[in-house]
């Protein structure tokens, strides 16, 4: 069986290809959406999803969250005693998801597809493939997450010979594809993106400008204050989007915090970061040579699209208004599933094929001799260029500098500048010349293949040698050897994790501690509350636990109404 | 016939919509994510022919492009927001009329016009925040059809009429135009030349001599920064005169000064510049700052120096001796003390003369096998000969001291020879080349001078003069390097 899975910076599903179309599972708690964070709890369990998001709150030194976006990177989180890799993090939120589907197929899930943000480049695409490989799966394909998002909604809507845009804004990249619908083909034209750009920066301004207003210094927070903050601060984000004005009034610590905002002030805020998104909306639009009146749709996927700037901006650049009927948060879950269904080649969707493109140009560095003799360095001369069809190859030729070179130095990047220190180093390869032979005897062959999955290999033939030389960007720093991924999974695969039947009272426990920590008046009661839980829980009597927990969870809901 | 029409199976005069179907129904049997191969072979056929088609149909307004597209209300969910509403009355009309689809809202403007306000507001800022502000700030420019346009205008007219734009605000405007990237279709080196030409004519403005200053990291000196940038540039504007020359050469900093302001102008293409800088006048202080290249503006201004340098001490010696006798009441011998002032002088020049002159033997000696000099034989042959000399002069002349004077500066002109001209190689691999040849050539010349010692006659070292070794040793050197050229050699007796 092959799933569908969205890794979001925030929130994960996961899904399948069904009888009756695409189709998500549901967590332990019930619900589709699993925040992606996670918790150590004291005896060195991990928690997954909704009860580690609460956690962050009460626990902030054993939680984390939003490690996407150090995808690709060395970074290393530490939870208690251990550190992890955002790989790491991202395989234990996948092992979490796999549990819930393997408990709603009842059989063992071995694939998956997983989505990534369209402009993720080779690095972030490399660690999630090891992420996947780290949660024991083979990741059969990694599928752009605006593509996804339009396959769910073209297969919904099945508009024939249709141009669409999606835009999806998600918790931490953005992301515009343009795609064309004709004859059951989904063919993309184009993307472009900003892999650091979502709702999470939205909250960082708004909470930078709060704590500007109220004289705080973030410093002066402990993680626990801040993470109830920006849990507050969400809440007002989500307001904005609704009402002209949004207040926020809470005990914070020993402060008292009482801060309003009206819709304009938050629109001159976020003013850079809207900025920010007219770029890729440009370039994508230009690279599939369309003019906006030629736009069938403009569809909006990503939980943060729901703020109501972002129709206001499409408007002003495109003289029209969004359709929205599409689900934000489920799109591309619902699309990754649909591909899913695509690669284990399920019979309803035979008349469908996706092409997709590759969204950066990628290049090597080379000098340029002028006429009167001077030589520029560094220039990026791009040999695949950005949004060409995936699977793509192409083959160009390059002269040494200089007569008798012994030695050319190749370095592969990824980019848009003409310059490549502005772009980023994939890799680098020396390639042995005859040094022999003039500059003009010595060419080199330099053979680009990117696949369908975003992978870039690199071959290089002197022509005078004929040999064969590949560049192996596996190397580079901030990626996982096969090796390491082996013994990785190894010491990941002892970290235990809570069993699903229970996470129904971790999540409880966490949210009751999270609410302990927010609310200065109830936690006494509070206290009360999860030492008698706790004492239930180590009577071990299902029967007595499921009662408690109905009375608990409900206890909670109503104090949380009050409060 | 066309091999991507026979490949889709398709007539010359296949209209978009059937070479679509066509490519649909190639596509089921090749898939891209099965036959890399054969789908990169399809897709390009593909492109190929719906580019043609596209512009048959263009050309022929008759016939409608895209295949009509009944846009159906009832096909969106029920409005909940007034927003869905206005997106379902927009999908009903851009239905209804899809050649010609209205755009509502869109700000309308001129795009030739708005591309020169640009300009002058990119003229007219301070600094790049406040134009990057001012751009994002225009309603026009929002419109993405719009500013496309206006991109593409405002970087036609600055090609035909470059403004007095700095480099960092031509920056601003291509990137907020996103023009300068690999896509964009503007030649890099294009865009160079005139980003270098604003500059220059930016700088050139008088109020943006300090500026100018700052950035091309002219050295404070007594003087404001705009007084010495002002005075560079009108002596620049002056023809060449040997008069002119005298006081910027003995003014400290003032040379390099100049010439960094050349290059800040022309970027190193003296014949880019700007038309009120006289090309002589520049040329001369750019090649005068070149300490590496030896050239007559070099010597001229280093001979000004040391007849400076000579008068001063002169002048210093005969104060001294003035103020002595003022001093002591007691007559100085003036013969002798002029005297030694001019010998001082008449030796800082030949100093200066004797230096100019091995730089510019060393530098010619050094040049790469390929440049072309005027007097090609004579710079191969020149060691040779003067190795000649050294000997000639020992044993014609009977003058063993002027002989080893002779071939000493020879042996080291043989060696910086041979080290200049050794082609580039990676570092790392030089220095161990060089340490591994030093120890061993030391090792060899111990151990056969040890042999020879032992087993020459001891009066035999004495009867070859210090003058013959030391020739032979700088005819080595100069064999060695001429056996490195031989390629070059080859080519030439070749052609």
């Amino acid at each position: 069986m092959i799933v569908g899975i969205d890794l979001g910076t925030t929130h994960s599903l996961i899904g399948c290809y069904g009888e009756g179309g695409p189709r998500l599972f549901r967590n332990a708690l019930g619900e589709y959406l699993t925040p992606s964070a996670i918790s150590i709890d004291d005896h060195g369990h991990i928690i997954v999803g909704e009860a580690a998001r609460d956690r962050l709150i009460s626990h902030p030194k054993l939680s984390v969250a939003s490690f996407k976006r150090w995808m690709g990177s060395s970074r290393e989180t530490r939870l208690g005693d251990r550190s992890f890799r955002p790989e790491e993090l991202s395989a234990l939120v996948l092992r979490s998801l796999l549990a819930d589907a393997e408990s709603a197929l009842g059989e063992k899930v071995e694939e998956a597809v997983i989505s990534v943000p369209a402009y993720f480049s080779d690095a972030q695409r490399k660690a999630t493939r090891a992420a996947g490989e780290l949660a024991g799966i083979r990741v059969e394909r990694l599928i752009n997450e605006p593509t996804a998002a339009a396959l769910a909604y073209g297969l919904q809507e099945m508009p024939d010979g249709n141009r669409f845009l999606v835009f999806d804004l998600g918790g931490g990249t953005f992301d515009v594809s343009i795609l064309e619908m004709f004859e059951g083909i989904v063919e993309v034209h184009a993307s472009a993106g900003d892999n650091f750009l979502g709702g999470e920066d939205f909250l960082h301004v708004l909470q930078t400008a709060c704590l500007g207003d109220l004289k705080i210094s973030a410093n002066d927070l402990s993680p626990a204050e801040l993470a109830v903050l920006r849990r507050r601060l969400e809440v007002v984000k989500r307001a904005l989007s609704q009402e002209p004005e949004a207040r926020l009034e809470m005990r914070l610590g020993p402060r008292e915090l009482d801060w309003a905002i009206d819709q304009e002030r938050f629109l001159g805020l976020v003013e850079p970061l809207v900025q920010r998104m007219r770029a890729p909306l440009e370039r994508a639009m230009r690279d599939a040579r369309l003019r906006p009146e030629q736009l069938d749709d403009i569809v909006l996927v990503g939980g943060a699209s729901r703020m109501h700037l972002v129709s206001k901006l499409i408007a002003r650049m495109f003289g029209r208004l969004p359709l929205r009927h599409v689900h934000p948060d489920e799109a591309i879950a619902r699309g990754a599933c649909i591909a899913a269904g695509l690669k284990s080649r399920n019979a309803k969707l035979e008349e469908v094929i996706l092409t997709d493109v590759c969204p950066y140009t990628l290049g090597i560095e080379v000098a340029q001799r002028h006429m009167h003799g001077q030589i520029q360095n560094g220039l990026f001369s791009p040999i695949i260029q950005r949004n060409s069809v995936v699977p793509v190859s192409r083959e160009e030729t390059y002269t040494p500098m200089t007569d008798f070179q012994p030695m050319l130095n190749l370095k592969v990047y990824q980019g848009e500048n003409p310059m490549v220190a502005n772009n980023i180093l994939l890799g680098t390869l020396d390639i042995p010349l005859d040094s022999r032979l003039a500059a003009t005897d010595n060419q080199v062959v330099v053979r680009f293949t990117y696949d369908i999955n975003g992978v870039l290999q690199v071959e290089v033939t002197p022509q005078a040698t004929g040999v064969r030389h590949e560049l192996l960007l596996e190397r580079n720093p901030g990626m996982l050897g096969a090796e390491e991924i082996r013994s990785r999974l190894a010491a990941l695969s002892q970290l235990k994790i809570h069993p699903r039947g229970k996470q129904e009272n971790v999540a409880l426990l966490a949210r009751a501690e999270r609410m302990f920590e927010e609310n200065l008046a109830a936690r006494e009661l509070l206290q009360q509350w999860i030492v008698q839980f706790r004492q239930s829980l180590e009577s071990q009597d299902e029967q007595v636990i499921r009662e408690h927990r109905a009375n608990f969870s409900r206890a909670l809901d109503q104090l949380e109404a009050q409060l | 016939m066309n091999w991507a029409l026979e490949l889709l199976g398709l007539p010359a005069d296949a209209d978009v919509a059937s070479v679509k179907r066509a490519y649909a129904r190639l596509l089921r049997t090749t898939r891209p994510d099965e036959d890399a191969e054969a789908f990169q072979r399809l897709h390009t056929a593909y492109q190929q022919v719906l580019v043609q088609a596209k512009a048959r149909e263009a050309a022929s307004p008759g016939k409608v492009g895209i295949p009509a597209h009944v846009a159906d209300p009832t096909h969106t969910p029920p409005a909940a927001a007034p927003e869905r509403e206005a997106a379902t009355r927009h999908r009903a009309g851009a239905g209804a009329t899809r050649t010609s689809a209205p755009v509502e809202n869109l700000p309308t403007g001129n795009p030739d016009e708005l591309a020169s306000r640009v300009i002058q507001q990119a003229t007219d800022s301070s600094d790049e925040r406040a134009l990057a502000r001012w751009l994002s700030a225009q309603p026009e420019l929002w419109s993405i059809r719009l500013k496309q346009q206006t991109g593409q205008l405002m970087l036609q007219q600055l090609f035909r009429t470059p403004a007095p734009i700095p480099p960092g605000f031509l920056d601003t405007l291509l990137e907020f135009f996103d023009l300068h990237q690999v896509q964009s279709g503007v030649n890099p080196l294009a865009l160079a030349q005139l980003s270098q030409r604003q500059q220059a004519m930016w700088y050139l403005l008088p109020q943006n001599h300090r500026a100018c200053a700052r950035r091309l990291g002219i050295p404070t000196g007594q003087s404001p920064d705009d007084r010495v940038v002002a005075a560079c540039l009108r002596l620049l504007g002056k023809p060449r005169r040997w008069y002119r020359l005298a006081w910027p050469a003995i003014r400290r900093g003032r040379v390099t000064t100049i010439a960094r302001l050349i290059h800040g102008l022309c970027g190193g293409r003296l014949n880019q510049l700007p038309a009120q800088i006289d090309q002589r006048q520049a040329d001369f202080w750019y090649r005068a700052a070149q300490l590496t290249v030896p050239s007559w503006p070099r010597f001229m201004i280093g001979s000004v120096r040391a007849l400076f340098l000579g008068l001063m001490l002169v002048s210093c010696i005969t104060s001294l001796c003035a103020l002595a006798s003022a001093l002591n009441h007691t007559d100085v011998a003036w013969s002798a003390a002029l005297g030694t002032g001019a010998a001082i002088a008449a030796g800082s020049i030949s100093i200066w003369l004797l230096y100019a002159a091995w730089t510019w033997l060393d530098h010619w000696q050094g040049l790469p096998e390929p440049i072309a000099t005027s007097h090609p034989w004579l710079r191969r042959t020149l060691i040779p000969l003067l190795c000649m000399l050294g000997i000639a002069t020992n044993y014609l002349l009977q003058s063993p001291l002027s002989a080893v004077l002779i071939v000493i500066p020879t042996l080291v002109l043989a060696w910086r020879r041979l080290a200049h001209r050794l082609p580039p190689r990676p570092a790392r691999r030089r220095s161990i080349n060089r340490g591994v040849s030093v120890t061993g050539a030391g090792f060899l010349a111990l151990i056969l001078s040890k042999a020879a010692a032992e087993a020459l006659p001891p009066a035999f070292l004495d009867r070859i003069p210090l003058t013959a070794i030391l020739a032979s040793a700088a005819m080595c050197l100069w064999f060695a390097d001429m056996w490195r050229q031989r390629a070059h050699w080859k080519a030439r007796l070749a052609s």
